[in-house]
């Protein structure tokens, strides 16, 4: 390896192969989003006869490749948005053109016969010169540069046209833009990668990436991570193996793409083991349907019919049982549907025919206890926003429970991750997680030590915080708690900081001074319900 | 935080109450075809606008002339009381095209999608700031996608994917909304969302003009109705008055569901009208990709 690195040659390669690696992808997702995945291709056929006329006058095929290669860039783009029936016909004479004149001119030169383009088809290591590296940087500074600003813009083009030009965007000099950073990212690759082979190493990272990724903003960086393992890789690799550098690049890229393509589908059977579909599900979720919606760590549950029901794909998955639901209805002193607007959180069940009522003298009650700071589903009864509770809408014929979503104990809990306190919530939320089963609870053991704040457990997730919960962990089955650390931390609402152990630590003090109990809250008393509440009372 | 502030400035906006967009003696087309011809209209700020036609009648041309998509062979289109030509504030307009999906070559999440409606706002060496993400956020949140905004487009149903390119018109923040057949292809329970989603932004003020080929979904929001046949308007007034006279007006755009076929804007049953008329450099602006 140390000896490799000593090489003058290799190490213009390796940072050639960088450069490579990294402009490449960052176009090239870009041509997949707008089925030009073959462009590239043809762009560097003329960039060859740019080649060809470089070494017949001496001068730097780098600087004739380019120049043939932005002439081509420009030429196509203005015949592809010029619409013509014929435009494919008039590229292929272009691209044809392109590779027929360099193989001629070649010949025409005095030291040259077409077997020196070998190097440039295919790529070669040793050919990359001290004074390209200056230009394929100064390149790829510029290609990162551009598509760093103007992503989005790029991004909308391209997914898009007729909306973009409907909003004033500069359809054409965007488009323009991408053939020439298209063209530049050719030319930057032709000594590394080879003429013929550039098409690949802009294309393949990105068909990786998308199995990868899950967004446009992840899938690019996917890509550009592949590219530049694939190019830097493949440099070292032909070295020791004394091969030519551009194909095994390509190799390597393809390789990452099979891995990623066959771990997908395994991935995916996997999956869709233990996964329920609610059936015949008509009914559209969304925060207005008048369903109940439960924040569930990564994702959005609907109480429907006594049912979960999480949105996935086009379909909803069931996360939990009737069985288990109703038995939690019950035991709050409801019958029937939980799930149905005008039901605004456990404790305004306690009074079921005055909401606001309700509230009121559950926050009587709980002030006149002092020994309540030790019942969770008390304390958070106490914090409940009454008033979101008791209106039925907002003036938009929203449903109460869009705002005030579901804030009785079933809600705290779930979102408190609390399992120790083996409240009703988390038997229903979590009971039924097919691919979790224990582990799931051991997790929410450990959150529930980990505490959360006593406020935030206890506030509902206004409408735009549910879309801040990632509805779809990346790879995580919906309805698993298991996420893994920065899934947690994702899943996490809004201002839900975790407190840290001295943080529980101090909060029990404080309850203690405030109230007298320092006691930390048993399996027991959590239990506590609404129904239980009205009982007390 | 409770109700979503709206996203669109309402009509306060504009301190002059003139028409939004006024059409006078329009012919558009495409090439060299106008498929309308010498349409006069005009859509007043807080107007819920259904423009009614069967199948290649062309009224989604008129909207698409009105965002300067088709070629403007004669006549004048005002903007918010300004010649098209001079009219540089694009983010007023929001325009929802007639897709039945969205394009799906590449990932992409609702957000990202709807981000893309917001980049008009922005400047193109700017980054996006928090309004801008709260504006995305507003908007994902009026159509009722804001528990799927992070999901990939290609996952969603046909109907989801329509609410999605609502919200991409809304996060500009317009102030009239343009949308081509929001209804073709979605079934009744979609259509039902759909509709529970304009009634959400009429009551916010926005003013809208809704191309469509049947009225049902919409048949309460709607305030005033146009109906274009064979490339000319054949009835412009209030929904009562068009409720009356509806039997006349209408050949059988209401029994008209071919919600599947792709409204082709050259082909249709429609003869076009072919006037003569200067190429000019913007031959091809209507021939977008397929």
């Amino acid at each position: 390896m140390a000896e490799m690195l000593a090489l003058d040659f290799m190490q213009r390669a390796l940072l050639a192969a960088l450069l490579v690696g990294l402009a490449a992808p960052l176009v090239g997702i870009f041509l997949v989003q707008r089925r030009l995945a073959l462009i590239g291709d043809g762009m560097g056929h003329v960039a060859l006869a740019g080649v060809a006329v470089g070494v017949l006058t001496g001068s730097s095929p780098v600087w004739a490749a380019l120049v043939a290669a932005l002439v081509a860039a420009v030429v196509v783009e203005l015949i592809r948005t010029s619409g013509r029936s014929q435009g494919d016909v008039a590229l292929a004479i272009i691209f044809y053109g392109g590779i027929a004149a360099s193989v001629v001119i070649i010949s025409a030169s005095p030291k040259g016969t077409p077997a020196n383009l070998t190097a440039y088809l295919f790529g070669a290591i040793t050919t990359v010169q001290p004074s390209d590296l200056w230009v394929f940087g100064a390149l790829t500074a510029l290609i990162i540069g551009t598509v760093s600003l103007l992503r989005w813009r790029l991004y909308a083009v391209a997914s898009d046209e007729e909306y973009a030009r409907s909003a004033g965007m500069p359809v054409l000099a965007l488009n323009l833009a991408l053939a020439v950073l298209t063209a530049i990212t050719v030319v930057v690759s032709m000594r590394v990668v080879g003429l013929l082979l550039i098409s690949a190493l802009m294309i393949v990272p990105n068909a990786a990436a998308q199995v990868l990724g899950r967004s446009f903003r992840s899938s690019l960086l996917w890509a550009v991570v592949i590219g530049l393992v694939s190019s830097v890789g493949g440099v070292v690799i032909s070295y020791a193996a004394n091969a030519p550098s551009g194909g095994t690049i390509v190799l390597i890229a393809i390789g990452w793409y099979l891995v990623a393509a066959v771990g997908a589908a395994v991935w995916a059977r996997g999956r869709r083991r233990g996964h329920r579909e609610a059936e015949g599900h008509g009914h559209e979720h969304g925060p207005d349907c008048g369903h109940e919606a439960i924040p569930h760590d990564d994702h959005v549950d609907y109480l429907h019919d006594g049912h979960l029901h999480a949105p996935h794909l086009g379909h909803y998955d069931e996360h939990a049982d009737h069985a288990e639901l109703a038995d939690h209805v019950e035991r709050d002193g409801h019958a029937g549907h939980a799930g149905h607007a005008g039901h605004y959180g456990h404790a305004d069940h306690a009074a079921p025919t005055s909401p606001r009522a309700g509230s009121d003298r559950v926050r009587r009650l709980v002030a006149s206890q002092p020994s309540v700071p030790s019942h969770r589903p008390h304390a958070r009864a106490r914090d409940d926003r009454p008033q979101a509770h008791a209106s039925t809408g907002d003036g938009l014929g929203r449903p109460a429970a869009v705002r005030g979503l579901h804030v009785g104990p079933t809600t705290a809990h779930t979102l408190a991750g609390r399992g120790r306190d083996g409240g009703v919530g988390d038997r229903l939320s979590h009971a039924r997680c097919p691919c979790c089963h224990g582990r799931d609870r051991r997790l929410a053991d450990r959150r529930g030590r980990g505490g959360l704040s006593p406020l935030f457990d206890r506030r509902p997730p206004s409408p735009s915080a549910l879309s801040t919960l990632r509805p779809h962990g990346r790879g995580r089955r919906p309805g698993c708690r298991n996420l893994g650390r920065a899934g947690q931390r994702r899943a996490r609402l809004p201002g839900g900081t975790a407190y840290r152990r001295v943080g529980r630590s101090l909060r029990l003090l404080l309850a203690g001074a405030l109230f007298g109990n320092t006691g930390t809250p048993s399996r027991g008393s959590a239990s506590l319900s609404g129904a239980s509440i009205l009982a007390w009372s | 935080m409770s109700a979503p502030s709206p996203a669109p400035s309402p009509a306060a906006a504009s301190p002059a109450p003139g028409p939004v967009i006024e059409l006078r003696h329009a012919s558009f087309g495409y090439g060299e075809r106008a498929v309308v011809t010498d349409v006069s209209l005009a859509v007043n700020p807080g107007d819920v606008l259904a423009i009614l036609g069967s199948n290649g009648s062309g009224k989604s041309t008129v909207v698409k002339g009105v965002l300067g998509l088709a070629q403007q062979f004669t006549g004048e289109v005002d903007l918010f009381g300004m010649p098209r030509a001079d009219f540089h504030d694009h983010p007023r307009i929001g325009y929802v095209p007639q897709r039945h999906t969205l394009s799906s070559t590449v990932r992409s999440t609702v957000r990202e999608v709807v981000g893309t409606g917001r980049l008009s706002r922005q400047p193109w060496w700017g980054r996006t700031t928090g309004a801008d993400r709260a504006a995305v956020e507003r908007a994902i949140d009026l159509v009722g996608l804001s528990d799927r905004s992070s999901v990939d487009v290609a996952d969603l149903s046909g109907g989801q994917q329509r609410r999605v390119l609502i919200a991409r018109a809304l996060a500009g923040e317009p102030d009239v909304l343009l949308m081509d057949e929001p209804t073709a292809g979605v079934d009744a329970v979609n259509q039902h969302v759909l509709a529970d989603v304009l009634r959400r932004l009429v009551e916010h003020g926005l003013t809208i003009v809704v191309v469509t080929h049947e009225l049902a979904a919409f048949e309460d929001l709607v305030t005033r109705v146009v109906v274009i046949d064979a490339g000319q308007v054949r009835f412009d007034g209030d929904r009562a008055t068009f409720e009356r006279t509806s039997t006349s007006v209408l050949h059988d755009h209401n029994h008209h569901h071919h919600d599947d076929e792709l409204e082709d804007p050259d082909g249709g049953s429609v003869v076009p009208v072919t006037i003569e008329v200067p190429r000019s450099a913007h031959d091809a602006s209507g021939r977008t990709h397929g």
